[in-house]
């Protein structure tokens, strides 16, 4: 995680973490922040970027989850706002996709889609034979 | 190309015999033999209960290999190293299998496999004083870890630890403890056969038969056929197969001079299925195949070690956990401590689903695998979680806790 400016990397982590629902150590799990990141780098304005990070760093800095949220919803999520990076970040998260294409076969494994569901991605991460009778594994003991 | 599968030291006796053919009169001679030298060579005199307990030991031998089997492979990169991966996941699902059988030779014995209530505390010396000089730690797949495992693997066991001269007082006096997995085993069957043959002097029998199995049925596809225990011939079997899975008992290419004639020590190549897992894990460090002229022998032209198809070998691309991850050591309530926690759970629930399996519901096995799935992706996700240090990841703790 040196590559880049950790604070930026940091942002990113964080902001996702609100916008996907998922806390900051699962996505880490799937090992695709810095991948992520990176798409979001090569693809998008990089002024649009620097803005669209500095007004994250306005938003995480309020006080309380309800400010935090009511801020994403009104700033982050309209499509007019930062080339509609909000939305895509969440399906990028969920999905492994940049605007509808995969991003690696490890994006498409590691989708958050797949644990919000309950299920595994087909092709990969299989959950063993039979385990489709049974309700899914849940450690909760 | 003289095959002698069924040859006392042969390492390939895994490759199981066809049932027809086990009651030749070669085999019941051989059979004979080995009784006489057990009723000879059996140091002291056990119980039936001593066997139990030296069975419950091996199965937490077997048990013990895998944690660091499992650290060392879920640690590969995905989509890297795959000769290395196989490799490694073929002794492993070998341990299980083991695990699985000494279960079923201790339910055979009227004995209660209990699996579950103990886990190595990482790292840690191998239980039943197997090669006291050895310690196992839970560690990232690197040229040491393989290294650790061709010690565990070794067909010498503990000698492999000690100077020429220390090695001939050891052979001399008896040693104390045991030199290696295949030492072990070796003195569990003497045992065994000794009860059994003073059980049969009074008209009895020490094997109790179809008890608590777990068949082919529900163990399948991994590691080999499961062989399960209703007499002497299952029990001495089953053991044989175990030592020549793992270490083998080549332990004679140590003791014995090089003979370019005697095949004995030229078992790999395209035709074999599988050999010991010392020899597979030196295939790793040296990233090459052994070829078919291959010997073990370490006098041989190839000093033992594999000259064939070579395979590529990144000791870079891997998770880099830090070594002997404990729960202990993290912070109560923090994120980290929560998902290592969650795997310690999952841990525990397989053992114990094992361990249920084991005791008269073998159905449940394959509920287990649903598990032993479970295990690896959260091993894996944790390997991919940064630790503060800037060169470590987390990674599993492969410890019980509480769970019902």
């Amino acid at each position: 995680m040196s590559k880049h400016t950790p604070k930026e990397l940091d942002l990113f982590l964080n902001i996702s973490s609100h916008l996907t629902g998922f806390k900051t150590i699962s996505l880490l799990g799937t090992g695709m922040t810095e991948t992520y990141f990176n798409t979001i780098t090569a693809h998008v304005n990089p002024n649009t970027v620097a803005l669209f990070y500095e007004a994250c760093a306005e938003i995480l800095a309020l006080d309380g989850d309800n400010a935090i949220k009511d801020a994403i919803k009104n700033e982050l999520i309209p499509d007019g706002n930062y080339a509609g990076l909000g939305k895509k970040i969440i399906l990028m998260w969920y999905l492994g996709n940049w605007d509808n294409d995969v991003i690696s076969a490890q994006a498409y494994t590691q989708g958050l889609v797949w644990d919000a569901a309950e299920t595994h991605p087909p092709g990969a991460k299989q959950p063993g034979y039979d385990s489709w009778r049974e309700r899914p594994i849940k450690v909760n003991c | 190309m003289n095959l002698s599968y069924r040859k006392k030291n042969d390492p390939k006796r895994q490759q199981l015999i066809p049932e027809a053919e086990q009651l030749l009169g070669s085999e019941l001679r051989f059979e004979e033999e080995i009784l006489l030298e057990a009723a000879e060579t059996a140091a002291e005199k056990k119980s039936l209960e001593d066997l139990k307990k030296d069975l419950q030991t091996a199965m937490e031998l077997e048990l013990s290999t895998i944690p660091p089997y499992l650290s060392a492979l879920y640690s590969i990169k995905e989509g890297t190293n795959l000769e290395s991966v196989e490799i490694i996941k073929s002794v492993v699902i070998e341990e299980m299998l083991h695990m699985v059988m000494v279960a079923n030779l201790i339910n055979a014995v009227g004995g209660t496999p209990v699996i579950g209530q103990f886990t190595p505390d990482y790292p840690s010396k191998l239980p039943g004083d197997v090669m006291p000089q050895l310690t196992v730690p839970l560690a990232p797949f690197s040229i040491d870890s393989i290294r650790t495992f061709e010690k565990i693997e070794h067909p010498e066991g503990g000698l492999q630890f000690l100077s020429e001269k220390e090695k001939k007082k050891i052979q001399q006096t008896g040693a104390e403890g045991f030199t290696g997995i295949g030492e072990f085993y070796k003195a569990i069957k003497d045992a065994m056969i000794k009860l059994e043959e003073e059980a049969k002097a009074k008209g009895e029998t020490i094997f109790i038969p179809n008890r608590n199995q777990v068949t082919d049925e529900q163990y399948y596809g991994a590691g080999g056929r499961i062989i399960t225990v209703s007499n002497l011939d299952d029990a001495i079997q089953l053991i044989d197969e175990i030592v020549g899975q793992g270490e083998g008992t080549l332990g004679t290419i140590f003791s014995q001079d090089y003979d370019p004639q005697d095949d004995d020590y030229q078992v790999f190549g395209p035709d074999v299925e599988e050999y010991a897992h010392y020899f597979r894990f030196k295939e790793i460090r040296y990233s090459r195949f052994y070829a078919v002229t291959d010997s073990a022998h370490r006098d041989s032209p190839n000093k033992g070690l594999p000259t064939g198809q070579p395979f590529k070998v990144d000791w870079n691309a891997i998770y880099n956990f830090k070594p002997n991850p404990r729960l202990s050591s993290l912070e109560k309530g923090t994120a980290l401590y929560d998902k290592s926690l969650e795997f310690c759970k999952t841990y525990t629930m397989l053992l114990k689903n094992i361990n249920d399996a084991c005791n008269g519901e073998p159905d449940l096995l394959i509920k287990g695998i649903t598990l032993m799935y479970d295990l690896k992706y959260k091993a894996q996700e944790l390997m991919k979680i940064p630790l503060e240090d800037g060169i470590h990841t987390a990674g599993p703790c492969f410890e019980l806790v509480a769970c019902n």
